[in-house]
């Protein structure tokens, strides 16, 4: 549900086009990987099927004819509730990697490796954030900083999930 | 220093260890019962920036001392541009540490009595430089680390963030060839933190210095090119391919 | 639970000193249980206070000595002054027999008892009989050794006691009495013995010991200043740490006063066992006083106790001492808990009241400078002593502010300095009281060594010169004849030259005025006047008299049986007086010189013998020599040198230098001590800082460096301030004494290579914390 509620988000600022849309979604969070056209169409559509969204108009240009999109009143309140919401942590327990330790102990293999393996590639891709943040804007930096204090997150995980592997080895095989 | 033991010996010169700044070898060192380092390694080139990690009681501070010739291992080598630690007189390793080495710790070590500029200028005094050359780079150490404000202070007068950019200028102000740093942003906030960081690697970059870099968290330790990971005294390279 | 309950805040559920007896418990428990550091601070708070306490004590005990000679000293005086007593069953006839043995005076009385009931002096049981005498045990020790064989042989007597302490006036004193040969005494009425019938006389009453107590009281507080800088550094020792304990104290609520109460109790135990071992301490050394001279006076260990009232305030005031300056050194930690570990500056010294003290000390002196006291006249004492004090305050009191210009204008220099430097310049509050100590004591000590030095070069030019005659012994009760006999004896000493002698009688009842007749060889008159031509029989008067001599006139010379006459001959000529041995004499009216044929006919009684000599190679030995060959001609004749005895002056000179030499070399051992632990307290203040520079590459002979630099600063300073105010105060007394001005270099060079000394030595003591500082172990954060 959030990628529609960041198009309601973007919406709140006034009425836009599908395209431009895309083009504000790209230059704020697309760092990654830019939006698909037809993602923003799919938002848009399940937006005004809910009744948060409305067609403010048309315009015909040269090339196809453009809807612009307004937000609703029930849009404005929908926004608001989400982002009074927090978002519900995810649940280690349920974690990928957690689920891969206790099945490498489960199986005899190597689990440190396991956890090495992942801290390795934790800690390559805080390198790769972190020249990332050093030479970009704010923005970018803002974004790095976040994944740079989750990924560090899951690495005190790891580490400390490392230092207690011989007690977890004890209670999975008991 | 000792280079005997079961490490082969330190090699030659000429036989280079490529274009490695820093090599050390197998060292080890105890304090009475307590083993803090046992068959380390360790590898720097120019202008690099390896991060030492490593849980607290690890290693990795005794590694440091080590390898920036403050104490001598019990065992092992370490080579400096081919010279060799072990060999060289008490002296010459304070000239090397004077000259060459640059040094930043996690608090205190800027000398109360003196002003900052004073702090930041005392390297290149004790290297002979006069002092109206000397406060002009220490000035220009200090602004170009933001800190300039704080010339005529004390360093008990100023805040954490601005005293460990102050201890930074006085670590590089004789543009050593490597500055070794201790958890130099272990007693900072996130954002002190950043900017000591961001400071200290900018710098480096510029002047080309080598920097060993001993932390225990990740968000520092990414700042580096590489990794070293200390274990019970022991030295993990986790570079990719450089593994052993 | 009626009305409203107390808060269960901690400390105000009892009574206030209930409550503060525990706050103080509590500092007194943090001050012994807070390791290694506290035991020290401890240690070196108690000696110090200990020392103090002890000399304090001693300087207490002072005046009490002073009496307790006095009163021993007239115990075995007698009344001179008084009608002689009839001859009873109950008199003594008693001489003056004084002597000096190398220096040393000995005190003696000849003896002879009219009865068995004659009163016996103090100390002496039984009266020693003809050819004994009793001595003093230090006499006794004296004539037993080899030193005193000299002695030995002029006190010709068998030795058959030991005078007690009560008949002596310190227990190093050299005394005797010895008994006279039968009817040496009776047979003589002129003035060299008495007839008493007890001892002991009784004193004007003084004003009681007031002014001694003062001036001792003050010697010993100049004395105790370098120890106050002592006790003031040891109470910074671990003050760091003390700070902060007060500081986590405030934190958890406690308020300023609870803080400073808790502190106080930290240095109470050290005042206190100071206090403890102050008493302790006194007790040996008032047994070791007998066998040190202060000053040449010593005295009996019971005789050293202190004013009553001293003891008690003495005590008192160590430990309100210790506490008040804990009170303000605590006060900003106590005050403001969260500033403890920031080093503020000192606060800006200001000169005017100090430069105005020295001024008018200066002032003072300077007045005293123009009162032109004549030789003998009085210096204005108060003006001289309170100038000198002001002056020595003043200059104690510029110096700190000196040392901090000194200090903030340095700026050149290498990086020892500069570390030293900005070190003092930070916090040099010890240097800065250790420099006040030294500056009030040295000074002190160099304008005494300028004065003496002067004193000292005024007696060397008075010097004799071998064979210069300026000895002279006087004989009692010899006949006319006795002269040549005098002369005689004397020159049969091997290195006696020119002896000669004339018999002296004064108070001659003449036709007008009492006159004074001197009979010897014309050699001996030459002595006496310019006669010229001159043959056994003639007669001179001496000119420049009031007193009119002519032929014809009859004199009367008194004597024991009623008087002899003799009848003027024909007077030669008027001759012009010479002073026989520049003593200074002053003219005698109407003086009469006499060859013996010119007195032949008149049977003249006995009387006194003067001879003058010189002494050639002159040695002392030749000197105790003269006098034992006058000994053998009476056991009451005096020796004595041309104006004083030289060597005992020199003596005491050299005891009063030796004195002032070892005040400045203990105050210089104390103030160094301060500087070691101030420096000390330093180096293990600042070792996370110093190791960071080690491993930074600052090598240890650069710290070290610094550290001599920081010992050597204020050093420099108090020196150069006492030399700059000592020598001109030295050089002003001098004047005032109207004695020419001498500076004693060599004094001054050992005063300033003592400096020196210390400085290396604080430096050399301060390198194993130097050393334990740098180590890399200290880079690890606390
Ligand atoms: N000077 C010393 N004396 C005694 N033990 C020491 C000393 N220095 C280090 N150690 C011990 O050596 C081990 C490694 O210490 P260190 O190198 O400081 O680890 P790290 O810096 O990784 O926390 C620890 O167990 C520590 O207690
Ligand atoms: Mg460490």
């Amino acid at each position: 549900m959030s990628f529609a509620h960041t198009v309601l988000g973007l919406l709140e600022n006034g009425p836009a086009h599908g395209y431009d849309l895309k083009r504000v979604y790209d230059q704020h969070f697309g760092q990654d990987r830019p939006l698909h056209y037809g993602q923003v169409y799919a938002a848009l559509a399940r937006l005004l099927k809910k009744g948060l969204i409305e067609v403010a108009g048309t315009e015909q240009g040269d090339g196809p004819e453009r809807k612009r999109y307004a937000i609703t009143d029930s849009g404005v309140t929908d926004l608001h509730t989400w982002l009074g919401t927090p978002e519900a942590p995810q649940q280690y327990l349920q974690s990928t990697l957690y689920t891969k330790v206790v099945l490498a102990l489960l199986a005899g293999r190597p689990a440190a490796d396991v956890l090495e393996v992942q801290r390795s590639a934790h800690l390559k891709s805080m390198r790769e954030l972190t020249r990332r943040k050093t030479e970009g804007d704010l923005a970018e930096h803002l974004i790095c900083d976040h994944a740079l204090f989750h990924l560090e997150a899951d690495l005190r995980w790891l580490e400390l999930t490392a230092a207690r592997l011989d007690e977890l080895a004890t209670e999975v095989n008991r | 220093m000792s280079a005997a033991g079961t490490e082969a010996p330190p090699p030659a010169a000429d036989e280079a260890l490529g274009g490695t700044l820093l090599a050390a070898r197998g060292l080890a060192k105890s304090f009475g019962p307590t083993t803090a380092l046992e068959r380390a390694s360790f590898d720097i080139d120019p202008g690099e920036m390896v991060a030492v990690m490593g849980a607290s009681g690890s290693g990795k501070t005794t590694l440091l001392h080590c390898l920036g010739g403050i104490i001598a291992p019990d065992r092992g080598w370490i080579l400096y541009e081919g010279r060799d630690l072990g060999a060289m007189s008490e002296s010459e390793r304070s000239g090397l540490r004077c000259g060459d080495f640059g040094f930043l710790f996690q608090s205190g070590g800027l000398v109360p009595e003196l002003s900052c500029l004073e702090n930041t200028a005392l390297p290149l005094r004790l290297n002979g430089v006069g002092r109206r050359t000397a406060d002009a780079r220490a000035r220009e150490r200090l602004e170009s680390l933001d800190v300039d404000g704080t010339a005529h202070q004390r360093p008990g007068e100023v805040s954490g963030g601005e005293y460990q950019r102050v201890s930074l200028a006085r670590a590089l102000v004789a543009e050593p060839a490597i500055l070794f740093a201790d958890e130099p942003t272990g007693a900072l906030d996130s954002l002190n933190e950043e900017k000591v960081m961001r400071l200290l690697v900018d710098a480096a970059r510029r002047s080309n210095t080598a920097v060993v870099l001993v932390t225990h968290e990740a968000r520092v330790a990414a700042y580096a090119d590489r990794e070293v990971t200390v274990r019970d005294g022991r030295t993990r390279d986790l570079a990719p391919g450089a593994a052993g | 639970m009626t009305g409203r309950a107390p808060p269960p805040a901690v400390g105000t559920a009892s009574p206030a000193p209930l409550r503060w007896a525990r706050e103080i418990r509590l500092g007194v428990q943090l001050s012994v249980t807070g390791g290694r550091d506290a035991w020290i601070r401890l240690a070196l708070v108690a000696s110090g206070i200990g020392v103090a306490v002890a000399v304090l004590l001693v300087a207490a005990s002072w005046p009490t000595m002073a009496e307790a000679r006095q009163e021993r000293h007239d115990a075995r005086s007698y009344e001179l002054d008084r009608q002689t007593p009839e001859s009873t069953d109950q008199t003594l006839l008693i001489a003056y027999a004084d002597t000096s043995y190398h220096g040393e005076s000995v005190y003696g009385r000849l003896l002879e008892p009219e009865a068995p009931g004659a009163p016996a002096p103090p100390g002496v049981t039984d009266l020693p009989g003809p050819g004994e005498m009793v001595v003093s045990p230090e006499l006794k020790r004296l004539l037993d050794s080899p030193e005193g064989r000299l002695l030995r042989e002029r006190l010709d007597y068998s030795i058959v006691g030991t005078i007690g302490d009560e008949g002596l006036v310190d227990p190093g004193e050299l005394a005797y009495y010895a008994g006279a040969a039968p009817d040496l005494l009776s047979s003589e009425e002129t003035g060299r013995s008495e007839r008493i019938d007890g001892f002991g006389t009784s004193r004007f009453d003084f004003p009681r010991g007031g002014e001694t107590l003062v001036l001792a009281l003050t010697g010993a507080v100049v004395a105790l200043l370098p120890l106050g800088v002592f006790v003031a550094a040891a109470l910074r020792f671990g003050a760091d740490r003390r700070d902060r304990r007060l500081a986590v104290l405030r934190l958890l609520g406690a308020d300023r006063w609870t803080a400073a109460r808790t502190a106080c109790g930290e240095t109470l135990i050290g005042a206190l066992v100071g206090t403890a071992a102050g008493f302790a301490l006194f007790f040996p050394l008032r047994g070791l006083v007998p066998s040190v001279q202060v000053g040449g006076v010593s005295g009996f260990a019971a005789d050293i106790v202190p004013h009553p009232l001293l003891a008690v305030a003495i005590p008192i005031g160590a430990v309100a001492l210790a506490v008040g300056v804990t009170l303000v050194s605590t006060a900003r930690a106590a005050a403001d808990p969260l500033a403890a570990a920031r080093r503020a500056s000192w606060p800006r010294r200001r000169l005017w009241w100090r430069a105005a003290l020295l001024t008018g000390g200066t002032a003072l002196l300077l007045s005293s400078i123009g009162a032109d006291p004549g030789r003998f006249g009085r210096v204005p004492e108060t003006a001289v002593v309170g100038g000198v004090l002001l002056v020595l305050l003043g200059a104690g009191l510029v110096t700190p502010w000196l040392f901090q210009v000194a200090v903030s204008r340095a700026r050149r220099g290498g990086v020892p300095w500069l570390l030293a430097v900005r070190r003092l310049q930070a916090d040099g509050a010890a240097e800065s009281r250790a420099v006040v100590g030294l500056v009030v004591i040295v000074t002190g000590a160099v304008a005494l060594q300028t004065l003496f030095a002067g004193i000292q070069m005024r007696y060397a030019d008075e010097e004799p010169v071998p064979g210069e005659r300026v000895y002279r012994t006087d004989v009692p009760e010899l006949p006319p004849a006795g002269a040549a006999e005098v002369a005689e004896r004397l020159s049969a000493v091997p290195q006696v030259r020119d002896a000669r002698a004339v018999v002296e009688y004064w108070h001659i009842e003449g036709p007008n005025d009492p006159v004074s007749l001197r009979v010897g060889s014309c050699s001996a008159l030459r002595d006496h006047a310019r006669i010229g031509e001159c043959s056994d029989g003639d007669v001179f008067a001496v000119e420049g008299t009031s007193t009119r001599v002519e032929e014809g006139q009859r004199l009367r010379i008194p004597d024991a049986d009623g008087a002899a006459t003799w009848e003027l001959p024909e007077v030669k000529r008027s001759v012009a007086p010479r002073d026989p041995s520049g003593l200074g004499e002053d003219p005698v009216p109407g003086s009469v010189l006499a060859t013996p044929g010119a007195v032949a006919g008149a049977d003249l009684p006995r009387s006194g013998v003067s001879a003058v000599f010189g002494l050639d190679p002159l040695t002392p030995r030749a000197v105790e020599e003269a006098r034992n060959a006058v000994a053998e001609l009476s056991p009451m004749g005096t020796t004595v040198i041309g104006q004083t005895s030289d060597s005992e002056r020199e003596r005491e000179l050299d005891r009063i230098g030796a004195l002032v030499t070892a005040g400045v070399g203990a105050s210089l051992l104390v103030v160094g001590l301060g500087l070691v632990i101030s420096a000390v307290e330093r180096l293990r203040g600042t070792k996370r800082e110093l190791a960071v520079l080690a491993a930074s590459g600052v090598d240890r002979r650069t710290l070290a460096l610094s550290v001599l630099a920081q010992a050597t600063i204020p050093l420099a300073v108090g020196l150069a301030v006492s030399l700059a105010v000592g020598v001109p105060l030295g050089a002003a007394l001098l004047r005032i004494a109207e004695v020419p001005v001498a500076f004693d270099i060599g004094g001054i060079a050992a005063i300033t290579a003592a400096s020196a000394a210390v400085v290396l030595s604080v430096t050399v003591l301060s390198l194993p914390a130097l050393a334990k500082a740098i180590r890399p172990e200290n880079l690890r954060a606390e």
